[in-house]
């Protein structure tokens, strides 16, 4: 499975798109957990965030700032990567020049998610960074001391972060899988991550209680409760204690490995047209 | 089964529509053969079935005694099915080393696949700028990697010059000559007639001939024009027989064989025949489609 890893790892590193998404990530995590922020902070006018003071954009609050945009715009991130990964090799037709080389489907699939979850974990890494970099030029300026979460919270944050990227991504792979391509899986995952589930908790869910529950076990928000339980602000969308820290990782973990024995599974029993 | 191939009532249904039915097929080793058959005949959908990427709904489908799903099914087996298909954004070359990797064939492999379809001088382009013959060569390159003992060729000379499909025709003599059996789909009935050793007919799924290129074609015949031609008739089926001769656009279909041809000049001659036109008359691999196929457009 080694050569698969490393033939797929080469499709995705060298493919523009996925720096795209990467660079895309990068820019709306600082726009919106600093730059914004602390414009408003520096002009004094207020703003989006402003309420959240200097306090919140200091390196002691990095990993709540570096995972809360997980359950909803990283997360749609995540989603498309996943999509991009497995969907593409319908639309371009790929799959046969590759499955025709003799690897199982089953095989080939898994190195898929390998490398996707790797990419992954690059972009929440490479979140962490970005937020590392901006944390501390922010406490430079304000003259403010650069206190730094502990390692194991760091890590604790990291872990967190890519078991919630890992679950979109393979919740993407599966859309692709399913739907057979990229443009529809991308369409109806964003207006799941970006409508439904904001729909769900802000107007269903109040009025009625088996949407309240019934969101205890959807993954947007477990992932939401999961960064908020390590210290993602609660006005960040989708942020919100719904379960417990323990609980949402154990559901969201159940989610990454139901998405993709059932993606590896369609993919194993359908034909390749 | 040890054939390179082999399939027993193989059949694939998709609600209603029997695509393959039934088809019976065997590759011999080392032979060239042609699979032919009209639009929508299910010549496609057989060949995907072989390599696994469609599951039979019924039947039976070998590849060197191996089924679809059996470990190193195509460990042996290039393919290009439907035209070549890659990666836009990579170059020729890195998509066969995704390829190879894929195939667990080592990188040494791809210059050689690249020389042989004359495609090293433009492999570090990428794929999305490459003609449609650039396209077509790169994709049987990803076939000839893994150094085959069967090819699987759909349609190979697709959206190639004329100077590119010389190309192709040779390469496919060369890979034959070298020993290796290549199963080829393709419409155009004078590459079939040149190339292959035996070729398949396949019609609605069913498979309605299988024979050599020159049994398909039947035997060869004489056509005469002479003058007057019902006199000619006459003197002609008076020496070979009531139903030696037919005749066919303004001349004499006669069924005898070519080294008769002497013989049949003579005997109008001396009759005071005047014979304008005598020559051996062949029926085309593409006449003998049409008379299987009733007709139907090909491939």
């Amino acid at each position: 499975m080694l050569d698969d890893i490393r033939a797929e790892g080469s499709k995705l590193v060298r493919r523009p798109a996925i720096w795209t998404l990467l660079g895309i990530a990068l820019a709306l995590s600082l726009t919106f957990t600093y730059l914004i922020p602390y414009a408003g902070y520096a002009g004094g006018t207020g703003g989006v965030r402003a309420d959240r003071g200097l306090a919140a954009m200091l390196p002691d609050r990095l990993v709540g700032n570096s995972i809360g945009g997980l359950p909803v715009f990283l997360g749609s991130l995540m989603l498309i990567l996943g999509v991009l990964a497995v969907g593409s090799e319908y639309a371009w037709g790929t799959w046969k020049t590759v499955l025709v080389q003799d690897p199982s489907r089953v095989r080939v699939y898994g190195a898929k998610l390998v490398v996707a979850g790797l990419a992954a974990l690059a972009g929440v890494l490479a979140v962490f960074a970005a937020g590392a970099v901006a944390s501390a030029l922010i406490a430079l300026a304000q003259d403010r001391p650069l206190d730094w979460p502990g390692a194991g919270d760091i890590l604790e944050g990291i872990g967190a972060g890519w078991l919630i990227a890992a679950m979109w991504t393979v919740l993407g792979a599966l859309l692709a899988v399913v739907m057979r391509g990229v443009a529809l899986p991308v369409g109806l995952g964003l207006v799941w991550l970006l409508a439904v589930q904001n729909l769900l908790a802000l107007i269903a869910a109040p009025l009625l209680t088996w949407v309240a529950q019934l969101q205890k076990g959807l993954p947007g928000p477990n992932a939401g409760s999961l960064v908020a339980a390590l210290g993602a602000g609660t006005d960040t969308p989708g942020v919100q204690a719904v379960v417990g820290g323990a609980q949402a990782a154990l559901v969201l973990a159940v989610y990454a490995v139901a998405f993709a024995a059932l993606g590896g599974a369609v993919l194993r029993h359908r034909d390749i047209l | 089964m040890t054939a390179p191939v082999e399939t027993r009532r193989l059949t694939k249904r998709y609600a209603k529509l029997t695509a393959v039915d039934a088809l019976d097929l065997t590759v011999r080793a080392g032979e060239v053969y042609g699979f032919l058959g009209p639009n929508g005949a299910g010549k496609t959908t057989t060949l995907r079935m072989l390599l696994g990427l469609v599951k039979p709904t019924s039947g039976e489908v070998r590849l060197f005694g191996r089924a679809p799903g059996q470990p190193g099914h195509l460990a042996r087996v290039g393919a290009l099915v439907e035209g070549p298909a890659f990666y836009p954004y990579l170059s020729g070359r890195d998509n066969l080393r995704v390829m190879a990797r894929h195939a667990r064939v080592a990188p040494s492999r791809i210059p050689a696949a690249l020389d042989l379809v004359e495609l090293t001088d433009r492999a570090g382009d990428r794929y999305s700028a490459y003609s449609l013959g650039m396209k077509q060569r790169l994709g049987v390159a990803a076939a000839l990697l893994k150094d085959p003992r069967l090819v699987v060729l759909d349609e190979p000379t697709n959206g190639l010059d004329p100077a590119g499909m010389a190309d192709m025709r040779m390469l496919v003599r060369r890979l034959g000559a070298a020993g290796c059996t290549v199963l080829l789909s393709s419409h155009l009935m004078t590459e079939v007639q040149e190339l292959c050793d035996r070729v398949g007919i396949v019609v609605r799924g069913r498979l309605v001939a299988e024979n050599t290129v020159a049994e398909l074609r039947g035997d060869r015949r004489l056509r005469v024009v002479a003058n007057p031609l019902d006199q000619a008739a006459s003197r002609i089926r008076a020496r070979f027989g009531e139903d030696a001769v037919q005749v066919v656009d303004g001349g004499l279909d006669v069924a005898v064989a070519p080294e008769n041809a002497a013989a049949v000049n003579a005997e109008l001659v001396g009759a005071g025949i005047a014979v304008s036109e005598l020559g051996v008359r062949e029926r085309s691999l593409e006449r003998a489609f049409f008379d299987l196929t009733g007709g139907q457009d090909h491939a």
